[in-house]
């Protein structure tokens, strides 16, 4: 990943007249041979005090590059389409990649102080150069603001649990807090800290309005990669955290991760109903979608873990698609991106109407849809530990997030035309038939594709 | 009994392949869409041998599930997916089949587009037969819940709704219901695993949240039958619709939910519980009796329609309360009679009325004109004010003087309701039958030649089920 950064980014700087089909070219090389050495290295590490691979982390780093690489093909075309550069926006994800490694292998609060500090560096540094309106600077200002006092909490935070257990070390901290240490109320604070800085990152509510704004007026490919490629690194890291690290606190953490995932699911569900912009309504879908995520964790438990990663999956392939979908929305060159503007979509565009109606009801947990199973899973657990206020939350959330949905089939299937629609890329339909046969035979027998992954969540949470 | 190839399974894919097969069919100017509705004719067609195969194979004396198919699903959490098949299952399953084929071939010319409507009938005819194969809690909520999706969008798309946000009310409605159901049946698992079907009775009434459980299942299913205070999105969305085949699809999905309370009802419930369902009947009485009565006085034919489908929906609930193995078990013959009735009555009923619109003229007296639809009309409304033509004879019947016995003054209101019910199809007909110079119709609108010889099979197939209901059936 390190090469890959160091080869391309003098290319994307240097030499503008590289097309996005070649820089695609160099992604898919450099992803095979990450994706190679993650497999076969996967519980090697050259440097285990500070980051530690295991096969728990490089399940969600497989789906995570595996991702990436369906987003930067899709995002290449929009690059052809619009005639931009794109060699600026493959360097900062692939540097966004590493940093997504590192963080969902962490063994050390060190490495999230360096690595996550980062991450929001190369977030910020994506807005400056991939913004589509004019005022760029405030809104990444106030990013940077934001981001700026989220890093000094974490450092705060790491410093004060350093003060009490005098390590950085995840197994040393887990063994000090085990021997029966009693924690103090300042490594209370530490600990909740750090989580605030994760949940910032992971864009819950009330730490959410960077994303929105983010999602509203960047360019496709950087929404697209912003909402699909992080949430499992993110999920993988909450968990490892927890788990490797933080365990005298799981039942704090949990109490906050719910109170948060329920305030997300709510300011999700509710903001998405009165959105006609397209981009700004699937970003509140999304904060709706990580709230149930993070109170699908609730007791990080095996079973926890599992429901987790599950819906997390299903929801990351279902904003693939649609996303997928919004790269073939165009009219006369211009990718639309409000509601109004797709109205009969469907009769001049019916199988990719089609798709997109499929991930609507997936979203919403249809039955035969794949998001079922995610919503199985994460309520059948809440049933399990008799949580009966987290699931009226979930079920009042779900009946806007329903209806937002339905606005959106309703627009496309029952409206009559009004744009002219220009021919989407065969590309689009490829990536949408792909994502079809994962999702069909996920739907068929989810065994055939997860009992493997299963099985390494549970025995290792 | 063996179970070849695992047929049920069979049964349901079936229409889902039809349905992909239908999403590439050509259809052009030429062939009008007619390219989509003969290929969803034809798999209907080859399901309904199927069925018919079916039958044969099954013990038909036998009242418990047969031909038990069982699949593997979802290892976290531990969730198997049975199919199962019983007389009830499979006679409701052929009326559906039946009823749908019927609102193809008659909707065939009323719509330009067939293709996305062949589609999601084919997708809703393949779940809602699921549905009823279904053997286990998670597969009979997986389909009770899946019919949601083709039914919503046929309602929207061919439904003739100018403000199609009545629609996203209804479907959310629906969807309320179904979690409702789907949070009893995940505690139904938290406490008895993936319980089938058919041992539901072990589901304890005083233990482990089972007044919830019960409760919940109760109103989950009740949530989809046009009783009060549940009435208001079915009729408000069932009585706007003018395609036979939207209505007839929009109408099985209170079926869904009587087919559930069959399946799933408790054969005991305690004296505190059961003393309470003095109000439901109460409910449902009144319910019949007053929608009957708009049924008899409201001018809009689809609105007579539903007023009879909802006082025969509401009497079968209410037989089903009545905790009689009998009636219990009778009610997949008299469903199997009450759907094919229904639905023949539809299709005829928007057959005349759409030739009322189309040519802008009265159809006072246009069955004296047109010899074959007067013949199919007479005889389906004969049939279905419960002349012993069909098996609804004998089974309403039954039902009525159980219910007569449990409680008479519930009973006579109920008879009440039907006999009003009747009455309006009756005066629908003298209506059709009273011959006046207004109506512009003829002979050349009469049903043509193919319809007639199908509705001729269907008054067969009716007057068969009289004599003996499964007679098609050849034992081995």
């Amino acid at each position: 990943m390190l090469s890959f950064f160091a080869f391309i980014t003098p290319k994307a700087y240097l030499n503008k007249d590289i097309t996005a089909k070649s820089f695609f070219s160099y992604v898919q090389l450099f992803l095979l041979a990450t994706l190679a050495s993650t497999i076969i290295f996967y519980n090697k590490s050259p440097f285990p005090e500070l980051w530690q691979n295991t096969s728990f982390s490089t399940i969600f780093k497989i789906f995570t590059y595996l991702l990436a690489w369906a987003w930067f093909y899709l995002s290449s075309i929009w690059f052809l389409n619009k005639n931009r550069p794109s060699g600026y926006f493959y360097s900062i994800g692939f540097a966004l990649l590493l940093g997504f490694d590192i963080l969902a292998s962490a063994s050390s609060l060190l490495t999230l102080a360096v690595v996550i500090p980062y991450i929001c560096f190369f977030y910020y540094k994506l807005i400056l150069r991939h913004w589509d309106v004019e005022h760029v600077k405030l809104p990444a200002k106030n990013y940077a603001i934001c981001a700026t006092i989220f890093c000094a909490l974490l450092m705060l935070g790491i410093g004060l649990i350093y003060y009490q257990t005098g390590s950085f070390a995840y197994a040393d901290i887990k063994q000090y807090f085990n021997a029966k240490t009693i924690p103090t109320n300042m490594t209370f604070a530490g600990v909740m800290l750090i989580l605030s800085c994760i949940l910032f990152l992971m864009s819950a509510a009330p730490f959410h309005y960077w994303f929105v704004s983010f999602i509203a007026s960047g360019v496709l490919p950087v929404c697209g990669f912003i909402t699909i490629i992080p949430p499992l690194i993110y999920l993988c890291a909450l968990i490892n955290l927890t788990n490797e690290c933080f365990v005298y606190f799981s039942k704090y953490i949990s109490q906050i991760v719910t109170i948060f995932g329920i305030i997300s699911l709510i300011i999700g569900a509710l903001s998405s109903n009165r959105e006609t912009n397209l981009r700004r309504l699937f970003g509140y879908l999304n904060i709706y979608c990580i709230g149930f995520m993070l109170i699908g964790l609730m007791r990080f438990s095996d079973t926890s873990v599992i429901a987790s990663f599950a819906y997390t999956i299903i929801y990351v392939l279902s904003f693939s698609g649609i996303y997928t979908v919004f790269l073939g929305v165009k009219s006369r060159g211009d990718y639309l991106s409000n509601t109004d503007s797709i109205s009969g979509f469907y009769t001049v565009r019916p199988f990719m109407s089609a798709a997109l109606l499929i991930f609507m009801f997936s979203l919403i947990g249809l039955a035969p849809t794949l998001g079922f199973f995610g919503y199985l899973s994460i309520i059948n657990n809440l049933v399990e530990a008799a949580k009966w206020s987290e699931i009226a939350f979930i079920l009042f959330g779900l009946m806007f997030v329903a209806n937002t949905c339905l606005q959106i089939v309703r627009v496309i299937y029952f409206e009559s035309l009004v744009n002219k629609f220009d021919r989407p890329d065969k590309a689009i339909y490829i990536c949408l038939f792909v994502n079809a046969v994962v999702v069909f035979i996920s739907l068929i027998n989810p065994a055939w594709l997860l009992y493997d992954v299963l099985v390494i969540l549970g025995s290792i949470s | 009994m063996s179970n070849p190839f695992a047929i049920l399974s069979l049964i349901i894919c079936i229409p889902f392949l039809g349905m992909l097969f239908t999403l590439v069919a050509k259809d052009s100017d030429e062939t009008k869409g007619n390219n989509s509705s003969n290929v969803a004719i034809f798999t209907i067609i080859a399901n309904l041998v199927l069925i018919w195969r079916v039958f044969m194979i099954i013990d038909e004396k036998r009242l418990k599930l047969q031909l038990f198919e069982k699949f593997d699903w979802l290892s976290i959490p531990d969730i198997n997916l049975v199919f199962a098949v019983d007389n009830i299952s499979l006679m409701i399953i052929l009326a559906v089949h039946l009823v749908i084929l019927m609102g193809i071939v008659f909707s065939r010319s009323l719509v330009e587009n067939q293709k996305s409507l062949m589609v999601f009938t084919l997708l809703f005819l393949s779940f809602s037969t699921g549905f009823f194969v279904s053997a286990d809690i998670f597969s009979f909520f997986i389909f009770f819940e899946a019919m949601l999706l083709p039914l919503f969008m046929i309602i929207g798309m061919y439904g003739g709704f100018k403000r199609p946000e009545r629609l996203s009310g209804f479907f959310l409605y629906n969807f309320i219901g179904s979690m409702i159901l789907f949070v009893s049946i995940l505690l139904i698992y938290k406490y008895y695993g993936s319980l089938r079907l058919d041992k539901t009775g072990k589901i304890l009434w005083n233990k482990n949240f089972g007044y919830y459980i019960w409760g919940g299942v109760a109103l989950g299913l009740l949530w989809r039958i046009p009783i009060w205070p549940f009435h208001y999105w079915i009729s408000s969305i069932t009585t706007r619709i003018h395609n036979p085949l939207v209505f007839i699809v929009t109408s099985v999905l209170p079926l869904s939910s009587i087919y559930g309370f069959v399946r799933f009802w408790p054969k005991y419930i305690p004296l505190e519980i059961s003393q309470h369902f003095i109000w439901l009947s109460v409910i449902g009485c009144v319910t019949m009796l007053f929608i009957s009565m708009i049924g008899f006085i409201n001018k809009d034919f689809q609105y007579k329609i539903f007023a009879f489908t909802t006082v025969y929906y509401i009497m079968y609930l209410l037989g089903i309360f009545t905790q009689n193995e009998l009636v219990r078990n009778n009610i997949g013959y008299v469903l199997f009679g009450f759907l094919v009735v229904f639905g023949a009555l539809e299709v005829l009923s928007a057959y005349i009325y759409n030739l009322e619109q189309d040519n802008d003229t009265s159809v006072s007296g246009f069955l004296c004109r047109a010899k074959r639809l007067s013949i199919a009309y007479t005889f389906i409304t004969i049939a279905a004010v419960g002349f012993p033509v069909s098996a609804m004879f004998t089974n309403n019947f039954l039902i009525i003087s159980e219910l007569l016995t449990a409680n008479i003054q519930m009973g006579v209101v109920l008879m009440l309701s039907s006999v009003i019910a009747s009455a309006t199809l009756i005066s629908e007909m003298f209506k059709l039958k009273n011959d006046t110079k207004e109506c512009q119709l003829g002979k050349i609108h009469d049903l043509s030649a193919g319809k007639f010889v199908f509705m001729m099979f269907i008054m067969f197939m009716l007057l068969m089920s009289f004599i003996r209901p499964l007679w098609f059936v050849i034992s081995e």
